[in-house]
């Protein structure tokens, strides 16, 4: 079905709202609301914090009578400004912090839970993990003692590091991490989207219920009957890459995939519904070191190509000098690190990979040839299974960004106009030429730049993440040319500029690259046809 | 009694060595027991040959039971320029007195060292009846084997119901060696003590990390060993009028029968300082300080309110502290009249160390960290963001 | 050269008590070995390498505890970090007891089976318990030298000594002692190992042995429970605290004026 109509909500009286007025009063008391974790600072005028869907729908009608463009705001952890606002109101959903319910869908015989925007990735996992929902024990009783009883440990399979992000703001990011490897990315897992739309009235989109028409459009009636049909757009994104940039489309698109990842351009996400899954409930995490990057490449090559049954949780990757800067570290602190020394001259692939006692000395010998064939060994390996080993090596991982960028803020007292340049591409993982050919051409011309930098992230999905550090103004121009030439490269072997940090408002320089002015158009038609006096979170995406 | 199996021994003199009472001898390569064994079982811990034994019985009949009588407290001491009682000493005192007095028994101490012979006073004003004073150059340095083998000879002439420690490093050392020669139970670590209706000890500590508190009885076994944690009683007022008497036992030491030595020692923690568990004002920081620079903050606001920075275990753990600074279960317990917990989460661990200070002030930024259930005060915020407005204000207060 | 490492498995959560029935709430705590424990380990292991680097006397790691048939975790975790073999005294009749009947039989055991070590190593406690108290028990049992809160340890084999630095209340030591010997080890500066994915495929072909009351002593009745002097008379929840007044921070200035007057009104801060 490609007709969908909107729903009605009576909102409450403006004043009810909790407000904070002038931009004066926002920045002496509130100014972290307009900032985010990319630390580009902006301002506002308003602050709401809506406690209901009511409110929103107050504060979205209000502002719109009053011209007053609404700035969405989660749990401000993003990295790209999306929600930093340059003028007009903040919308904080902080406030809806409520699971709503949990459900059993008797079809597909999976577990899904019901929430309101504002409720953590830390908080909705432990609940799901620890099957403990104090508040839903009074109206669902008897389901919570069907999953109670159920022996599997579940969970919500998305980690997009920072747990402390709101689930709304994942799914309007489209939100993954190291896990999105085996698990996908925020997509896969949204169940169900509530939103208010500009005109202050209600979308409830179920995922399988509303396709685009073979034409790609979709037609939208609202509770006054007026209809209005919009073009999805048609440009194509390669499937086989993860991706983080653009609005999601494809022929007879589901709905709700529209609103996953459209960076609060749309509309403002109330309520949505999430799968939960079994947690594996063995996993080992094995640090694996090869003498070259090459040899690491060939390995993860191998794992995730040509033995089907090795199905890791994720595949992550540390470069030679990731691991000469750790080590730096580690000698000056070593508990900080918290490791055994670390290899000399070597790069390190992380991976996490689910066992049973009985067939793991199988898994080893599987693991072990395939380590021999590039040069590296499980003898030489970092093996952790117990959770608190687990969590050293993330903590491990987590490193090297932290220690980036106190390089970084220390190079700033010299010069405080330089910042770190961290890119985000992703190539398709198929052909498997992709990674080695990619990584050579990232290779050549940081050798060429001679510009300081680390290579690291989510090897498995070719999606490597290259921190150029900058020593002054002269070398940070430099690493913003180099930077659009991996853009380049990326997008000509069917890559994205952005794999998972969005675009927001500082990655639309890289964006243009992916996206020409024709595709730009075709995203701005649909933000028009939903929000014609373009309302919500502008300056994301695209310029309006 | 000491039994001595004739074949077995070599007459090595060992036994004769390390008895700190001089009673045993060898006479003809063979060992003889003296009218004057204690039973301490000195002997028996370092005969190579096993020829020497004390059958110690595993239960004792109530009417042996109850020939044991009286409370006894080690007077453990610290040189601080010169010799002095340790506050926690002067704790159990105080507290072995109201448990001596429930049982209208006497309240014993035993004072162990080279020369802190004046000490006895302050002890018996303290509430001791009697004083066991034992003086040897080689008791000036704590050594495990030469005060196990003094205490041990004792507790075993004067039979005393009831013996606590200070659960200091040196108690928790010592007590446990001299409850396993005595073949007695011991509790770590008490919070609680109390008399029974059986006249029995009960003894409870915290289990668990503090999660669980457990009440403890040794009933079939005498003497009953508890070491007791510092700073969970009141020391007492002291009476300089109390009179009490003075035992001197007097003890043979020889090198031979302490085999451990004590090479280099350092104190690395400096005098001026005011130790955590003596402070009456508290800033103490967790994790979410995040960098060690920060410390400089903390600091700061310790001046201001002239208190002593404390800290958890997680900056221990990172190296930026040093553990005399740590609060909670593997570090220090302390009830400070104001704490103020800047960044730490409230594990329980670090709660059970320090919940029973006066008043709690928390600032954190998770507003569902544990540490707001104790706190009298909290406020939700960063503390990166709150101690310099709080530095400020308390400045600008100054001013006025 | 043997070195025993007495280990201990202990719960790595937090375990609760049911306020209603009383009973302990164990449920989702993983088991862990004791991380003091694995400081001892990671020390008997450092002098292991130690000896096969300077081609001295061969080192035997052997690790022993007593517990549950669960027990078996914590000693395959030993045997991945480097340990060569395993003891578990595992039977009922072990069950239930205190310190005293615990370092008893780990004492028999020893006597029994390994009489000829050279030296023992402990954890300096246990993170469930909390006692200390084991070590210096099987010490005096074994009528041996123990040496507490070790940090470092220097082997002198030529000389049959041990020379370790000790934390002190307000510093450390450095001790010298004849071997055999106890050493309890606090955590000190130690990064804990990891062990290779071979080590613990490899450690899943070592052997543990599993010791019974019956096997150590025909006077069973001096182990566990009935060994035990000391009994738990009841276990309780602790009294807990009730929190005060929390302020969110939207405007920390006020926040904290807020927070003056409180330390005013308990004459913490002088009144203006």
């Amino acid at each position: 079905m490609d007709f969908i109509r909107t729903g009605y909500s009576p909102g409450v009286t403006f004043e009810k709202v909790r407000k904070i007025e002038g931009k004066e009063n926002i920045e002496s008391m509130f100014s972290s609301y307009t900032i985010d974790e990319s630390k580009l600072k902006g301002y506002a005028e308003w602050l709401f914090f809506p406690k209901n869907e009511e409110e929103i729908v107050t504060v979205v009608q209000e502002m719109e009578k009053r011209g007053v463009p609404i700035t969405i705001s989660a749990a401000r952890t993003g990295i790209v400004g999306g929600c930093v606002p340059f003028g007009g109101a903040i919308l904080s959903l902080e406030k809806l912090n409520a699971i709503l319910g949990l459900g059993f869908d008797e079809k597909t015989k999976q577990w899904y839970v019901r929430s309101q925007p504002g409720v953590s990735l830390k908080e909705l996992n432990e609940k799901v993990i620890q099957k403990k929902f104090p508040e839903l024990e009074e109206k669902q009783k008897e389901l919570l003692d069907k999953f109670s009883q159920d022996e599997k440990t579940y969970w919500y399979p998305v980690d997009p590091t920072e747990k402390t992000a709101h689930l709304g703001g994942t799914v309007a990011t489209n939100a993954s991490g190291s896990l999105s490897y085996k698990y996908g990315a925020t997509r896969k897992w949204v169940r169900k989207v509530r939103l208010v739309l500009a005109n202050g009235e209600i979308l409830d989109i179920p995922r399988g219920k509303y396709h685009a028409s073979p034409e790609g459009t979709f037609t939208i009636q609202n509770t006054a009957g007026e209809t209005k049909t919009f073009s999805i757009p048609y440009y194509r994104i390669g499937t086989n890459v993860k991706n983080a940039a653009g609005l999601f489309t494809e022929p007879s698109m589901d709905l709700i995939d529209l609103f996953i990842g459209s960076e609060g351009i749309l509309g403002v996400i109330t309520e949505v519904e999430v799968w939960i899954t079994e947690k594996p409930e063995n996993v080992i995490a094995v640090t694996t070191f090869f003498p070259t990057e090459m040899d690491a490449a060939s390995f993860v090559n191998d794992i995730r190509l040509k033995d089907s049954s090795l199905k890791t949780e994720f595949l992550e990757y540390l470069c030679p000098d990731s691991l000469k800067l750790l080590r730096k570290k580690q000698i000056s602190d070593p508990p900080l690190v918290n490791m055994p020394p670390i290899p000399k001259n070597v790069a390190a692939i992380i991976f996490e990979i689910s066992y049973n006692e009985d067939s793991l000395p199988e898994l080893y010998e599987r693991l072990e040839t395939i380590a021999i064939k590039n040069n590296s060994s499980m003898d030489q390996t970092w093996a952790c299974y117990e959770d608190r080993e687990i969590d050293r090596i993330t903590a491990f991982r987590h490193l090297l960004p932290e220690t980036v960028n106190a390089i970084i803020a220390e190079r700033k007292q010299k010069n405080p106009t330089i910042h770190k340049l961290g890119t985000d591409m992703a190539v398709p993982i198929i052909p498997e030429t992709n990674l080695a050919g990619i990584l050579s051409f990232y290779r050549e011309k940081l050798r060429e730049s001679n510009l300081e930098h680390v290579i690291f992230g989510h090897i498995g999905d070719n999606h490597l993440h290259i921190n150029i550090l900058p020593k002054d103004e002269k070398e940070l121009a430099k690493a913003k040319e180099l930077y659009k030439v991996f853009a380049k490269k990326a997008v000509s072997l069917g890559g994205t500029v952005s794999a998972e940090h969005g675009i927001g408002k500082i990655k639309k320089e890289y964006f243009n690259i992916m996206f020409d002015e024709d595709k730009r158009r075709q995203i701005i038609e649909v933000k028009q046809a939903l929000d014609p006096t373009g309302l919500f979170s502008i300056g994301n995406m695209v310029n309006i | 009694m000491l039994q001595i199996d004739l074949e077995a021994c070599n007459g090595c003199k060992l036994c004769e060595k390390t008895c700190p009472f001089a009673a045993i001898v060898v006479v003809n390569k063979k060992a003889k027991v003296l009218e004057n064994c204690t039973l301490c079982g000195a002997c028996v811990n370092v005969c190579p040959q096993h020829a020497l034994n004390i059958e110690r019985p595993a239960q004792l009949s109530p009417e042996e039971l109850t020939k044991y009588s009286g409370v006894c407290i080690f007077a453990e001491c610290e040189i601080k320029n010169e010799p002095q009682i340790k506050p926690v000493a002067l704790q159990i005192l105080e507290k072995g007195r109201i448990l001596a007095d429930k049982l209208e028994e006497d309240l014993s101490t035993i004072l162990l060292g080279a020369k802190n012979s004046q000490l006895t006073q302050t002890l018996i004003s303290h509430g001791a009846d009697k004083v066991y004073l034992c003086q040897h150059p080689l008791l000036e340095q704590y050594s495990t084997e030469g005060f196990t083998n003094i205490i041990a000879g004792v507790i075993m002439q004067e039979k005393f119901s009831i013996i606590l420690f200070g659960a200091t490093p040196t108690g928790r050392d010592l007590a446990p060696r001299i409850a396993a020669r005595l073949k007695v139970g011991l509790t770590a670590d008490c919070t609680g003590l109390d008399i029974n209706e059986d006249r029995q000890l009960v003894q409870t500590r915290p289990a668990f990390g503090g999660n669980i508190m457990a009440s403890i009885l040794s009933p079939y076994t005498r003497p009953q060993l508890a070491t007791v944690r510092p700073n969970v009683f009141p020391k007492g007022t002291p009476n300089p009028e109390r009179t009490g008497t003075i035992k001197e036992i007097p003890v043979k030491l020889n090198p031979k029968g302490i085999r451990t030595k004590i090479i280099d020692s350092a104190i690395t923690q400096k005098e001026e300082t005011i130790p955590i568990e003596e402070a009456d004002i508290l800033i103490s920081a967790g994790r979410g300080i995040q960098t060690k620079e920060n410390l400089e903050l903390i600091k700061e606001l310790a001046e201001e309110l002239n208190g002593t920075m404390s800290c958890s275990r997680s900056l221990v753990d990172l190296g930026w502290l040093p553990h005399s600074f740590q609060v909670g279960q593997s570090g220090k317990t302390v009830s400070p009249k104001l704490y103020i917990a800047l960044g730490i989460s409230g594990a329980i661990q670090h709660l059970v160390g320090m919940s029973s200070s006066d008043i709690i002030i928390a600032i954190n930024k998770d507003p569902d960290a544990p540490i707001f259930k104790v706190a009298d005060f909290g406020i939700v915020g960063d503390i990166l963001e709150i101690v310099p407005i709080l530095i400020k204000q308390l400045r600008e207060l100054k001013k006025n | 050269m043997k070195i025993i490492v007495c280990i201990k498995q202990v719960p790595a959560g937090e375990v609760k008590i049911n306020p209603e029935t009383g009973t302990l709430i164990r449920e989702g705590v993983q088991s862990i070995l004791n991380p003091f424990c694995e400081y001892a380990l990671d020390e008997a292991i450092r002098i292991k390498k130690e000896q096969e680097e300077r081609g001295g006397e061969e080192v035997e790691v052997i690790v022993l505890t007593m517990g549950p048939p669960q027990a078996r975790s914590a000693l395959l975790r030993c045997l991945e970090l480097g340990a060569d073999r395993a003891i578990l005294l595992c039977d009922r009749k072990f069950a239930g007891a205190d310190t005293l009947a615990t370092s008893l039989a780990l004492s028999e055991a020893i006597q029994k089976f390994e009489e000829d070590f050279t030296l023992i190593f402990t954890g300096k406690q246990a993170i469930d318990g909390d006692t200390a108290q084991v070590g210096p028990e099987l010490a005096e049992h074994l009528g041996i030298p123990q040496i507490t809160y070790v940090t470092s340890t220097n082997l002198i084999p030529e000389r049959r000594r041990i020379q370790v630095e000790r934390e002190t209340e307000n510093g450390y030591e450095i001790v010298e002692c004849k071997l055999p010997a106890l050493v309890s080890v606090s955590s000190g500066s130690n990064i804990l190992r990891i062990p290779s994915f071979k080590e613990i495929i490899n450690a899943r072909r070592k052997v543990i042995k599993n010791v019974i009351a019956d096997d150590l002593s025909k006077d069973t009745s001096r182990f566990g429970l009935s060994g035990s002097p000391t009994q738990v008379a009841k276990i309780f929840p602790p009294k807990s605290r009730t929190g005060g007044q929390k302020i969110e921070s939207d405007d920390p200035e006020a926040a904290v004026s807020r927070l003056i007057e409180f330390l005013q009104e308990n004459v913490f801060v002088d009144k203006e």
